[in-house]
């Protein structure tokens, strides 16, 4: 076989690679959906880990293959071919690679294909997306240990990846359709995991209808792109008519709803003002759940869409730059949010929507490639700190208020560290990730040629402060200071499920010592290893985490060094997909950061990456000072700026807004209709039931069973007829 | 059968009155079959509505000079003793489950 596949051009090879990617997550679902509950049971995760990696390798050979020249030799190697073919396909053209497997479905003039499109920002997000799905598949494995229903996550687990690498390789808006609302499917059905959980349950509608909202503007966009275009294949969309610009006046209107439909789309899945209200509530769900689906891959599928559509955008700035404008206002409200919330992982949620938004500010002022770079770091790093924060709650037996714990250093160090990496690139510590790609997209804002670019960037500074001081208030309070433990500290969590507690094994504190054998036959919530010593978990869970604080501190060098000029290479291999300024980006840049053609220097890059350095450290003092130092004087602040905080604590009113002017008349107006039928139902239909009896109760009567009675009848009945003939024949 | 006159028959006085005592005839015998508790008596009338039909066949076909009626009356006749006789057999398998001839006595088919 693999003969057969060296004859292939690189290209072919390619396409059928990335034709591959989402096949093999699909089989794995469908072995683990039959096989799992009575011949897989807890080894569910085996054909799931294994359907990734394999999906993850072809990755991998895809970002080889697209690489701009700086692997060169690897690749020369692997698919013995000569140094300059190897180059050939990392060259400016083509940009991108098509190719159709199958038709889905065709009507008339109306085809769409399963295909495939493949250029550097399809091949960027399905590697990241495998591999760090391959890792929380993992982590999975240990996290969910013994719980009911273990196969039913990993079947689940492995439908979002399906569905997430159709997303971000298809060739056709229909097909992203398919992935998008199959990654949503997914966001329901696994937040709703601890189904028997009413709060599990509502968080998974809310999810899905708030999703539903976007999908429905999404849906309509495709619309209005098949009248437009007559054609939802990418390469006829972007690259047909919309190039000629008496073709974009005749369209004006449309041109202007897409791109504003497309961005409504986006916010939902992406979880912007005003539609990130599910993302918190999201929480619910398994840790790896908010880890893969809720930080690293289906929440990016928003910025994937706006990417990708770019060339549509980069007609009609007005909406983009309400794309950059809502992202900052989020990215502002969600960091001023979590700087009043106590559960851990709800931190983590509205720190995700914060980022998103740094990422839409960096589509709105044209420079895709600084915010797919920091889609990619941030991937890292939020994965990073929610595994490790799940590492935390399965240590304290589900507890999650970090009021509630404190210098858990103690018993957690390998955790300790990896949060601390995740929080340091979260924070945009010098030298981390997130500090990187945080920095490039500030950048990019302030030397916008938009006169609203430096708006944003200033917002965006004051934000990058906030996200320092929650960051790091959530890292003192949790794990430096004074050991606190909480009550439920090494003890099993409660079933969800309403499992008896002591089903198969016995039942135990937090003095006794586990052995490995005992693991794998409870059918409750997964159990740590209690040992006097650590709370780490098995190295199936710090594993990972290892891994993603190794990838979390060094991704971010990938922006700096390895690229074409002073460019990382990161900016080298996007510089290709248009999605920078609207035109194929040329690389000049001074400092190795992006600027969009015909910038202003408001700012050097020098000065922009100094000052966001400071003020990240500027915020970890802060948050050293409160939280560890003297956390006495949080308190004081607390009670001192009481207003303040109850309106961040409530997360704005937002949810009570929506509760009272959207869920309550609505349910009103259900309760009405409900009335209307029950009247409907009640006369009308009842009354329809009513005239049978009616007119039978009215003929009875006339069954007395009195025969001559009924002889009356008849001759009564005789005299009328042939009266009535007599009349008629007169 | 019927001829076409410009005068109705029914304005000759004999005819008339043959046809009146018919129908009076008819008359007796439908109040009987309505008014007698007596399954017997209740056929009886039956026959006498029979009786009726037959004078006015015969004064019909006396006027119009025509056999037809009185044939058609010999058919009539033969007929009402079929019936009759069945009438009667019924009339007697009632009286067995009922021991009465009372009509009243089957009211249970009310309903």
């Amino acid at each position: 076989m693999f003969q057969l596949i060296h004859q292939l051009t690189l290209d072919q090879q390619a396409e059928i690679f990335a034709g591959l990617i989402p096949l093999f997550p699909l089989a794995a679902m469908v072995i683990i959906a039959v096989f799992g509950g009575k011949v897989l049971k807890g080894r569910a995760h085996v054909p799931a880990i294994i359907g990734i990696a394999c999906s993850f390798f072809l990755a991998l050979l895809l970002l080889l293959i697209f690489d701009v020249g700086q692997f060169n030799g690897i690749k020369a190697a692997l698919f013995h071919i000569t140094t300059a073919q190897a180059n050939q396909i990392g060259a400016l053209n083509p940009e991108f690679l098509q190719m159709k497997f199958t038709t889905w479905f065709s009507a008339g003039g109306f085809n769409i294909p399963f295909g495939v499109y493949l250029d550097p920002l399809s091949v960027l997000f399905v590697s990241f997306v495998t591999g760090i799905s391959l890792l929380i598949f993992i982590y999975s494995s240990g996290y969910m240990e013994g719980d009911y229903g273990y196969f039913r996550f990993f079947a689940y687990l492995s439908m979002f990846v399906t569905a997430m690498t159709i997303l971000v390789l298809a060739n056709n808006f229909l097909l992203v359709y398919l992935g998008w609302e199959g990654v949503g499917l997914a966001s329901y059905l696994l937040v709703g995991y601890y189904y028997p959980k009413r709060s599990a349950r509502d968080a998974a509608t809310k999810a899905f209808i708030v999703n539903r909202i976007g999908d429905t503007c999404f849906a309509i966009a495709i619309f209005m792109i098949y009248l437009t275009f007559h054609s939802l294949n990418f390469a006829n969309v972007f690259y047909g008519p919309l190039q000629s610009a008496s073709f974009r006046a005749a369209h004006s209107s449309m041109m202007f709803w897409i791109p504003l439909l497309l961005m409504f789309g986006a916010f939902a899945k992406s979880a912007q003002f005003p539609l990130h209200v599910w993302l918190p509530d999201a929480m619910e769900g398994p840790t790896p759940v908010s880890a893969l689906i809720h930080a690293a891959t289906m929440v990016t599928a928003g910025v994937y869409l706006i990417a990708r559509c770019m060339p549509i955008f980069m007609h009609d700035l007005p909406v983009l730059h309400l794309v950059g404008i809502i992202g900052t206002f989020t990215a502002f409200m969600a960091a001023t949010i979590a700087m009043c919330q106590y559960d851990l992982k709800r931190i983590w949620a509205y720190s995700t929507v914060s980022q998103l938004g740094y990422m839409f500010m960096g589509l709105g002022v044209a420079a895709g490639s600084a915010a797919v770079f920091h889609v990619f770091t941030h991937a890292f790093f939020k994965a990073l700190l929610f595994l490790s924060s799940g590492s935390v709650m399965h240590a304290m037996g589900g507890e999650l208020d970090i009021r509630k714990m404190s210098g858990l250093r103690k018993r957690m160090p390998i955790t300790t560290i990896c949060l601390l990496v995740g929080a340091l690139s979260l924070a945009g510590f010098p030298g981390w990730a997130g500090f990187f790609s945080k920095d490039e997209i500030l950048s990019a804002a302030m030397n916008s040629a938009w006169s609203g670019g430096p708006w944003l960037a200033a917002v965006g500074l004051l934000t990058a402060l906030i996200t320092a001081y929650y960051t790091f208030r959530a890292f003192f309070r949790v794990f430096m200071g004074d050991l606190v433990l909480p009550q439920t500290a090494g003890l099993h969590e409660p079933s969800a499920f309403a499992l008896p507690a002591d089903v198969g094994h016995d039942d135990h504190n937090g003095q006794n010592a586990h052995d490995a054998g005992q693991h794998g036959h409870d059918t409750h919530h997964g159990h740590d290893q209690v040992r006097n010593t650590s709370f780490d978990g098995p190295i199936s869970m710090w594993g990972p985490l290892v891994i993603l604080a190794i990838g979390a501190t060094l991704v971010g060098w990938l922006g700096v060094f390895g690229g074409h000029g002073d460019q990382g290479w990161i900016q080298s291999f996007l510089a290709r997909v248009p999605m920078n300024a609207g035109i194929h980006y040329v690389p000049t840049p001074p400092g190795g950061l992006f600027l969009p053609v015909a910038a202003v220097n408001r700012l050097s890059p020098a000065m922009g990456m100094t000052i966001g350095g400071i003020l990240a450290i500027v915020g970890i003092l802060i948050a050293l000072y409160f939280h560890l130092i003297n956390r006495h004087a949080a308190e004081v602040v607390k009670s001192a700026l009481r207003p303040l905080v109850t309106f961040l604590e409530n997360k704005w009113y937002i949810d009570e807004i929506y509760h009272y002017g959207i869920v309550m008349p609505l349910w009103y107006f259900g309760r009405a209709l409900y009335g209307v039928d029950h009247v409907v139902d009640g006369i009308v239909v009842n009354f329809f039931g009513y005239f049978p009896q009616l007119v039978g109760w009215v003929l009875k009567p006339t069954q007395s069973g009195r025969l001559r009675y009924y002889a009356i009848g008849m001759v009564s009945g005789l005299a009328l007829v042939i009266l009535g003939v007599l009349y008629l024949l007169r | 059968m019927m001829m076409t006159h410009a005068t109705s028959s029914f304005s000759d006085p004999v005819l008339v009155r043959y046809l009146a005592l018919g129908a009076v005839l008819f008359a007796i015998g439908l109040v009987g079959f309505m008014a007698r508790r007596n399954m017997i008596m209740i056929f009886l009338s039956t026959e006498i509505m029979f009786q009726g039909v037959a004078i006015n066949l015969i004064a019909f076909s006396r006027y119009y000079h025509n056999a037809d009626g009185q044939s058609f009356v010999i058919f009539l006749l033969t007929v009402a003793a079929a019936e009759a006789s069945l009438a009667l057999g019924l009339v007697v398998m009632l009286f067995r489950q009922r021991q009465t001839l009372n009509v009243d006595a089957w009211y249970d088919m009310q309903g």
